[in-house]
């Protein structure tokens, strides 16, 4: 197995493991509360003859399902430590310290290059768009010098756009 | 006999258009280009390239993205080998033995090796597919309502339980989300809008192809960017191609490998690196030379590469008989199809008898056109290893924009695929397998109409379940998967537990 992958030191199990912890314990809250969001939809829908025939009788069953899946895991992970964990994890130093951390900021950059790039979609011409945002994420990325960057940011949407419409005939948004 | 003769025609049709062959050449270098650069999976080649099928004819759609599949679930091989990094899961299994012979000087010939046990693989499991799917069709016409509904709940469960070695209860969770998703929009029964929201955009559903799109696409594109890590090719490449003998005293290897691979994609969900795993440590057990895997032997390098390819043809068995994937490629294969207006199922057979020969046809000429574009190829691809991600990996994100949109020409959707690619990219960071979600998501609609419908027919009664022996064996199939599921659950967190105290 590559070097990245091979298996953590037991230290760095426990550590892990116990951040897991803490995330299934948020996980199975989130799934109870998303399971009775779910139940109390379905049951709200119209009843046909019986409801076991309903649109909602199936949902109800998944409703059901998550909340116990959620049961399942809070407490599985409480036994090793996930309630205060989870709480360890929210609190605002822990938050704070995550989200300065350098893969959180470099991570967070390049989700919001892409939120920009989607939401201005009907608004800005494709061609343009996707220029700024290559450029955009490959000098945040320090991906090449520039002389590189800006060729490779222009010349691909153009590429892209004419091979798709023209030679394959697909709609662009 | 006719039946062969069928797909002998189809085969002959396929390598006379010229327009195919093209599509199939084209499709198989460029699933190979995507597979070798690691992080982008055979599934994320498809949810890529599935744009260019949109305004296709069916068998150049066909053709195309089974070369792609082919392409991509090889192409990982090459980063395995040469940079210990597999540019595929399904190529992880690969690098145990690859990398060590790179290091020996030995990489090109691994590579070799590797294409052709990718090529023997994959025409291995062609044969299979073509000799089982018919028998198949006739079992899946006996299928009622209360056995479909058990097959989608078969599929998710051991999707679940064969997508992760941990706890098999998150891979149930993500299935059961999957299905949850799929309840969204018009019921099929009522056409009752349920989970809506008064939205007109999700009456219609949560669009498969979008959702795959950014579950695969830019979840990984996220996760890749977030933390890349620099590559450094070992050794010299040097001869490519192998000696004939080298397969001849691996046949037993070949054979075993190929038969794990075609189960394995029987399996619904359990996918290309399953196999591969499989097929490695069943080799590695089983070879007089076992004791040398890992130091770097060609056993090693082909056991995995025979058994994730021949779990191409495999998961094209499920797909095509009971529209269930084998693989999460093949889920975005009937994605495609679905678009294209094919409906895999019992009924295909009937309705559309040309299919599996069209399938079978254009699978073989893909696995050809990757033999030759990767043994061709071998040196330059690990020259595209030299390419840094952080160019390739942002040049992705237009190419998914324009998959979620062509899908069904709406911005919508390109919203839904980012959002699903956050969902999928959270999934991923807690150790969530993405794979039954989107069986989930294929079979939600197949389990609550065909439970519903049951009950409808039996008057609310399950008893009439105990009467049907398909049935049955269904269900004692789900009961012994739950079983097991929980044991290596409670033995999961036991351990974690112990890690804890």
């Amino acid at each position: 197995m590559s070097e990245q992958t091979q298996k953590p030191t037991s230290e760095a199990a426990g550590f892990r493991g116990s951040r897991l912890a803490g995330a299934d314990f948020i996980t199975g809250v989130l799934l109870i509360l998303f399971g009775a969001a779910f139940l109390a939809g379905a049951l709200n829908m119209r009843v046909y003859q019986r409801f076991l025939i309903s649109p909602g009788f199936f949902p109800a069953i998944l409703g059901v399902l998550f909340i116990f899946f959620g049961i399942f895991l809070a407490c599985t992970s409480s036994r090793r430590g996930g309630c205060a964990d989870a709480l360890r994890i929210l609190s605002p130093a822990s938050l704070k310290k995550s989200f300065t951390s350098p893969v959180f900021k470099k991570g967070g950059v390049v989700f919001l290059l892409i939120l920009g790039y989607v939401a201005l979609l009907g608004v800005i011409s494709f061609v343009y768009l996707s220029m700024a945002y290559l450029l955009l994420t490959f000098f945040f990325l320090k991906a090449a010098r520039w002389y590189w960057i800006i060729p490779i940011a222009i010349a691909a949407p153009v590429i892209v756009q004419y091979v798709f419409t023209q030679i394959f005939r697909i709609p662009m948004p | 006999m006719e039946y062969f003769q069928h797909i002998f025609g189809m085969f002959a049709a396929m390598a006379k258009d010229p327009w195919i062959i093209a599509l199939i050449f084209g499709g198989a270098v460029m699933g190979l280009l995507v597979g070798v650069i690691p992080g982008l999976t055979a599934t994320m080649a498809l949810a890529l390239l599935i744009n260019i099928s949109y305004g296709m004819p069916l068998e150049r759609a066909v053709a195309f993205l089974l070369a792609v599949y082919v392409g991509a679930t090889s192409g990982g091989l090459c980063s395995a080998i040469m940079i210990n990094i597999p540019g595929t899961p399904a190529a992880a299994a690969t690098s145990l033995d690859g990398f060590p012979l790179a290091k020996k000087g030995m990489g090109g010939l691994a590579l070799g090796t590797g294409f052709i046990a990718s090529f023997i693989g994959t025409v291995f499991s062609i044969l299979i597919m073509l000799t089982l799917t018919p028998v198949l069709y006739r079992l899946a016409m006996k299928f009622g309502h209360w056995e479909m509904f058990l097959l989608a709940l078969f599929g998710i469960m051991i999707c679940g339980s064969m997508s992760t070695d941990k706890d098999p209860i998150k891979g149930w969770i993500v299935g059961f989300l999957g299905f949850a998703l799929s309840m969204v929009g018009m019921e099929e029964i009522y056409a009752f809008p349920r989970f809506t929201f008064g939205s007109l955009q999700l009456k219609g559903g949560i669009p498969l192809i979008a959702t795959l799109i950014g579950v695969f696409g830019i979840s990984e594109v996220l996760g890749v960017l977030q933390e890349s890590v620099p590559y450094k090719i070992e050794g010299k490449i040097g001869r490519i191609i192998p000696p004939l003998g080298v397969f001849r005293s691996l046949l037993p290897s070949v054979l075993r490998s190929g038969v794990i691979g075609v189960i394995i994609g029987i399996i619904p969900g359990a996918g290309e690196d399953v196999g591969a795993w499989l097929a490695y440590d069943m080799g590695k057990r089983r070879s007089k030379d076992g004791d040398k895997f890992g130091t770097g032997v060609l056993e090693g390098v082909v056991c995995p590469e025979v058994a994730n390819n021949a779990v191409i043809g495999g998961a094209m068995i499920p797909l095509l008989t009971l529209a269930v994937p084998g693989s999460p490629p093949a889920a975005m294969f009937l994605a495609a199809m679905n678009l294209h207006g094919v409906r895999p199922g019992p009924m295909l057979n009937i309705e559309n008898p040309a299919f599996l020969p069209m399938v079978g046809a254009a699978l073989m000429c893909a696995s050809l056109a990757m033999l030759f574009w990767g043994l061709l190829l071998a040196k330059p691809m690990v020259g595209i290893l030299k390419i840094k991600r952080e160019i390739l990996l942002p040049l992705v994100v237009p190419l998914t924009v324009i998959g979620a949109y062509g899908g069904g020409v709406r911005i919508f959707d390109v919203y839904l695929m980012l959002f699903a690619g956050v969902i999928g990219y959270v999934l991923r960071q807690m150790d969530y397998p993405l794979a039954p979600m989107v069986l989930g998501l294929i079979l939600g609609p197949l389990a609550d109409v065909s439970f519903r419908q049951a009950l409808m027919q039996s008057r609310g009664r399950v008893m009439p379940l105990l009467e049907r022996p398909i049935g049955l064996i269904l269900l004692a199939a789900v009961a012994w998967l739950i079983w097991t599921g929980a044991v290596r659950a409670r033995t999961y967190y036991r351990k974690m537990d112990a890690q804890t105290e």
